[in-house]
């Protein structure tokens, strides 16, 4: 089996509102070492999902069905029913997260030595002082400048970007097999971004981490994701190695994505492209297939033969080798509808 | 840091002649004064309008109170609070014998409020939303609640009056009931048995407050970022609340820690009273009604003192708990 695992995850908020299904069904697999982008737009589900992983969903969010399988030398364990003090090993110790805050995500009051040396202590039997030679280790491994310095000083002593250096060092102080980074450089400038990235891509090539990649920006999953998967709606639409899916998306959705990146070719001649309406709130998902109100095919396409989009909802369906569509028109994708994506002026 | 120190210092002083002015003048304007009180208490001691006048010469009431302040500030300057009109001793004698069952009261109160609080509030706050949790939130809401007068009376009932002749039987008031002869244990268990009403009385609002305090900043810290991280690298439940949780909740703890200190030294007033405790409260309030002007500028000043040295205390101890936050 691959290294990690989900298969018909449902994370649901249970409200004054009534239940919330954040994410709906989702499935997705790792095997060891690759990178597996997660996209979508801001409230598709895609850091429930990241904190489902590890059971860090609040309350009222609970995780009502499915399975996060994680492959062990005795077999898989699912993180979903396993008990509370195996997770703990789990967590820290063979998952490593990382958050998207690095300016709220450590501790004021510890220092950043403390803080990593924690978390090898947490999951090795070793002295103190090990702990810290570990912890001083790891940010040389993550490349923070005067690593001996840092190593006591606080959270607020360093810049956003160094603090991300520290999450990731503490994400893989113990060498988890996989890190799980939810938006890991959404807070950050931009060239402290590429610097992030190359530093994960690096650290995976040199530790063989497996890594899910959670972020609403394709030129990250483009630049370094193996393999991609795209969330709508607290569903998966597509998924599809990298390179495939950019080459050909599939989906309306993720065709209206592509289109929606600014060209820096054209920049100011030509206009931005969107995607017409609004991410549904999932309280009110729609009926059917959850994109079809702000799909150019599911207005084109309503013609007596196929399926109507309202209903039913589509299923995920293997189109070519590797390559996974939600959407029933699926088969005839291939050749894109010319009203597949509107233009309009951002 | 040191000129920190030093500007703290002065801005201490400074407060402390506001605060000594104002209460002199108040004191000094209320109706009667230190011999009016006395003598109007006693119908059989009528004292002629010439030794009238010779007594208020004798302890300058006759002067204006700025003239009056100006004096006593003069005294305290070379080390004298003065003597007390009324009780013809001097007020640092006093303050001295009142401080000791005082501190035995509030320090033992002191002790029991932050050794039942923090675990209390730690555990209110990892049950929260239960149902035992409900239960003791609701019943230290309902002894917040609670006047102290009443409380303290009704202990009062029970313990003594309706336990007369039970185990159960507490001294009614008083702090001993022993003559200073007998033997020291005797007189230790003795004392100790008039504490334990006036003890309880002190120490159950504070807590049920400083229960509720730390469970209410315990809910502001379980909300942050750093506490999923925690969580997140593996840590156990305790250690999320106790290590991560709690120590980010210090900082406004060490602020309710200095604020108590005048309150450490001050004592009770009411509990002081109803059960005539021989303490500072009380003679902070005796000497109010015998408008004794000594004593009241010499327990004035040194709750005033403490109160800024808490203050103090406080700041420095939010540098020591809180690493973004430096004193200088």
């Amino acid at each position: 089996m691959p290294l990690f695992e989900i298969r018909d995850l449902v994370t649901a908020f249970h409200t004054t509102d009534g239940r919330v299904p954040a994410v709906d069904g989702v499935s997705l697999s790792i095997d060891r070492g690759r990178t597996l982008g997660l996209v979508g737009e801001s409230g598709c589900g895609k850091s429930v999902t990241a904190m489902s992983i590890l059971r860090l969903v609040a309350a009222p969010g609970r995780i009502e069905t499915g399975s996060i399988l994680l492959d062990s030398p005795a077999g898989p364990v699912d993180l979903v029913t396993l008990p509370d003090s195996d997770l703990r090993r789990v967590r820290g110790g063979r998952i490593g997260m990382i958050f998207q805050e690095p300016m709220t995500s450590l501790n004021p009051v510890f220092t950043v030595g403390d803080q990593i040396a924690e978390a090898v202590l947490l999951h090795r039997a070793c002295s103190r002082g090990a702990a810290r030679a570990r912890a001083l280790e790891m940010l040389r491994l993550v490349r923070l400048a005067d690593p001996e310095q840092r190593l006591d000083e606080y959270p607020h002593q360093l810049s956003g970007g160094m603090r991300q250096r520290v999450m990731i060092a503490m994400a893989l102080a113990c060498e988890p097999d996989l890190v799980v980074a939810d938006e890991p450089t959404t807070a950050l400038d931009v060239t402290i971004q590429a610097q992030i990235l190359d530093l994960l891509g690096d650290l995976r090539r040199r530790l063989g981490t497996a890594i899910l990649l959670i972020t609403h920006d394709l030129g990250v999953v483009a630049e370094t994701c193996d393999e991609v998967a795209v969330m709508y709606a607290g569903r998966i639409v597509e998924r599809a190695p990298a390179d495939v899916l950019f080459a050909r998306p599939l989906h309306p959705y993720t065709i209206g994505l592509l289109a929606a990146r600014p060209d820096p070719d054209a920049a100011g001649r030509a206009p931005l492209r969107t995607i017409p309406g609004m991410v549904p709130a999932p309280q009110r998902f729609p009926v059917g297939c959850r994109f079809h109100p702000r799909c150019g095919h599911a207005r084109a396409a309503a013609t007596p033969e196929g399926p109507a989009c309202e209903a039913p909802a589509p299923e995920l369906l293997e189109v070519e080798p590797g390559h996974f569509v939600r959407c029933h028109y699926a088969e005839r994708l291939g050749e894109p509808h010319p009203a597949a994506v509107e233009v309009r002026f951002a | 840091m040191a000129t920190y120190l030093l500007r703290r210092l002065l801005l201490g002083c400074v407060t402390l002649v506001a605060i000594t002015v104002v209460v002199y003048g108040l004191a000094r304007s209320m109706p009667g004064n230190p011999l009016t009180a006395q003598l109007g208490e006693d119908p059989s001691r009528k004292v002629s309008a010439a030794d009238y006048e010779r007594m208020q010469r004798a302890y300058g009431l006759d002067r204006s109170w700025p003239e009056g302040y100006l004096q006593w500030a003069g005294n305290l300057l070379r080390g004298d609070l003065g003597r007390s009109i009324t009780r013809k001793q001097p007020v640092t004698t006093l303050i001295g014998e009142r401080l000791g069952p005082t501190l035995l009261v509030s320090g033992t109160a002191f002790l029991l409020i932050w050794m039942l609080a923090i675990p209390l509030g730690l555990y209110a706050s990892a049950r929260a939303g239960t149902v035992d949790e409900r239960g003791v939130s609701l019943v230290l809401y309902a002894l917040y609640s609670f006047p102290t007068f009443v409380a303290a009376l009704l202990l009062q009932i029970v313990f003594s009056v309706w336990s007369k002749g039970t185990a159960w039987e507490l001294p009614l008031f008083g702090m001993t009931s022993l003559p200073p002869d007998a033997p020291l244990a005797a007189r230790i268990v003795d004392v100790a048995r008039h504490m334990i009403l006036p003890v309880v009385c002190q120490t159950y609002v504070s807590l049920a407050y400083d229960t509720r305090f730390i469970r209410a900043t315990m809910a502001e810290a379980v909300r942050q970022d750093y506490i999923r991280t925690a969580r997140a690298k593996g840590a156990g439940p305790w250690r999320v609340l106790v290590r991560h949780a709690f120590r980010n909740t210090l900082i406004p703890l060490v602020t309710l820690l200095g604020l108590s200190l005048p309150a450490l030294v001050g004592g009770s007033i009411i509990i002081e009273q109803i059960f005539t405790w021989p303490g500072m409260g009380r003679l902070f309030f005796e000497s109010i009604r015998e408008r004794d002007y000594p004593t009241i500028m010499g327990l004035t000043l040194m709750f005033s003192v403490l109160t800024l040295l808490g203050q103090l205390l406080a700041d420095l101890l939010y540098s020591a708990v809180d690493p973004r936050v430096s004193v200088e």
